[in-house]
């Protein structure tokens, strides 16, 4: 899973010389697991390489008390359109991986040995961490044409990781930039 | 770059992961206490030498030392608070240590009062993944154990490992630590814990 991904997306722009789109959005995605639900606020950009097929990265961050940074989950996957692209409406369907990420700023730490007076000093540090894939996803979706450069998007995703299964429910909105628009 | 590229380039960094790595936590020493010249060679008896441990900015807690010459002890008031003594830095550092030995007394104690002095043994050099030697009694470093300890008469005791760890031991500097529990878990303790001497012993 690691390395077919890449691997297809690489043959997808070699094979696609037409000039690429791009566009960026914002939504919220809504998760649900057998262990609980919850809420993420989400970011996305996405490559246009031809009018049915795009390649979207979508960052879905976890709320919380992550005071000193961000952490969550990223989807990599493809955008597949059906129809005309003309359209007021839009199916499309999304397969792809999905992975986590964390950029988080430790401050200094520091405590006293009481046997000695040794201090231990943990000097401040920001922790990145980006995993390879470990997931599937895969779904299906709505895209709406609400002015001529921007449009709503609505869509039902099938998450899996180790054999556990969540339903996830997304929406936001997706402005195209660049020359492509 | 075009976005096709940096759409890849993007995939691959994903697909391969990355984490930094965690930063290793530095060991800062407590300000280094001044030796001082002793009688008998790592053994503090006398006023000057017991204040050594006492009046040096490292040591902490409710202890003063008291008395002259070799009559001077250091009077540990248990009931105010723990009591952590530091003692005189080793340069270079003291090797073949073994054991510890503390002429003591414990004062108007209280019933259950339980007291716990322990001799630890810095070495020369440390990181906080390892454990620093610790010497103590039998008993667990209750000193209240046996009962002649509780007595308020002089108790003259060798402080060990007990296979806690291996000796001989190489010594930066030691400190005592002088703690306690009443008969109820916050109480304090009563009394006063009376340090006579200490000395190190080696192999």
């Amino acid at each position: 899973m690691r390395t077919l991904f890449p691997a297809v997306l690489l043959v997808a722009a070699v094979a696609t010389p037409a000039a690429a789109q791009v566009e960026l959005g914002g939504g919220v995605a809504a998760v649900a697991t057998p262990y609980g639900a919850g809420a993420f606020p989400s970011l996305q950009a996405r490559v246009d390489f031809t009018r049915h097929f795009a390649v979207e990265t979508v960052a879905a961050f976890e709320p919380g008390g992550f005071k000193h940074g961000v952490e969550g989950t990223y989807l990599l996957q493809v955008h597949q359109a059906f129809g005309a692209s003309t359209s007021k409406v839009t199916p499309f369907a999304t397969y792809g991986v999905l992975g986590s990420f964390e950029y988080r700023r430790y401050p200094e730490f520091r405590y006293t040995l009481p046997p000695t007076g040794d201090t231990v000093v943990y000097p401040a540090y920001t922790r990145r961490s980006l995993s390879g894939p470990f997931g599937l996803t895969g779904g299906v979706g709505a895209r709406v044409r609400l002015t001529p450069h921007a449009f709503f998007e609505a869509g039902a995703q099938l998450l899996e990781v180790d054999g556990s299964f969540a339903v996830a429910f997304s929406g936001g909105v997706t402005v195209p930039i660049g020359h492509g628009r | 770059m075009k976005p096709e590229l940096l759409t890849v380039a993007a995939s691959a960094m994903l697909a391969a992961g990355c984490h930094s790595a965690p930063v290793a936590p530095t060991v800062v020493p407590p300000p280094p206490v001044a030796a001082v010249a002793t009688a008998v060679p790592y053994t503090w008896d006398s006023r000057a030498e017991l204040a050594a441990w006492v009046d040096n900015g490292a040591s902490r807690g409710p202890a003063t030392v008291v008395g002259d010459g070799t009559e001077a002890v250091i009077r540990v008031d248990v009931n105010a608070g723990d009591t952590n003594l530091h003692g005189p830095d080793f340069d270079p550092p003291l090797t073949g240590v073994s054991s510890a030995r503390i002429r003591y007394r414990w004062l108007d104690r209280a019933q259950d009062d339980v007291l716990f002095v322990e001799v630890y043994l810095r070495p020369a050099t440390y990181d906080q993944s390892l454990n620093i030697p610790h010497l103590f009694s039998l008993g667990g470093g209750d000193i209240s154990k046996p009962p002649e300890n509780t007595s308020g008469q002089w108790v003259d005791q060798v402080f060990t490992a007990h296979n806690m760890s291996t000796p001989p031991y190489t010594v930066r500097f030691p400190t005592i630590s002088v703690t306690g529990s009443g008969t109820y878990g916050p109480a304090r303790i009563h009394g006063v814990v009376e340090i006579d001497s200490i000395a190190l012993i080696r192999q």
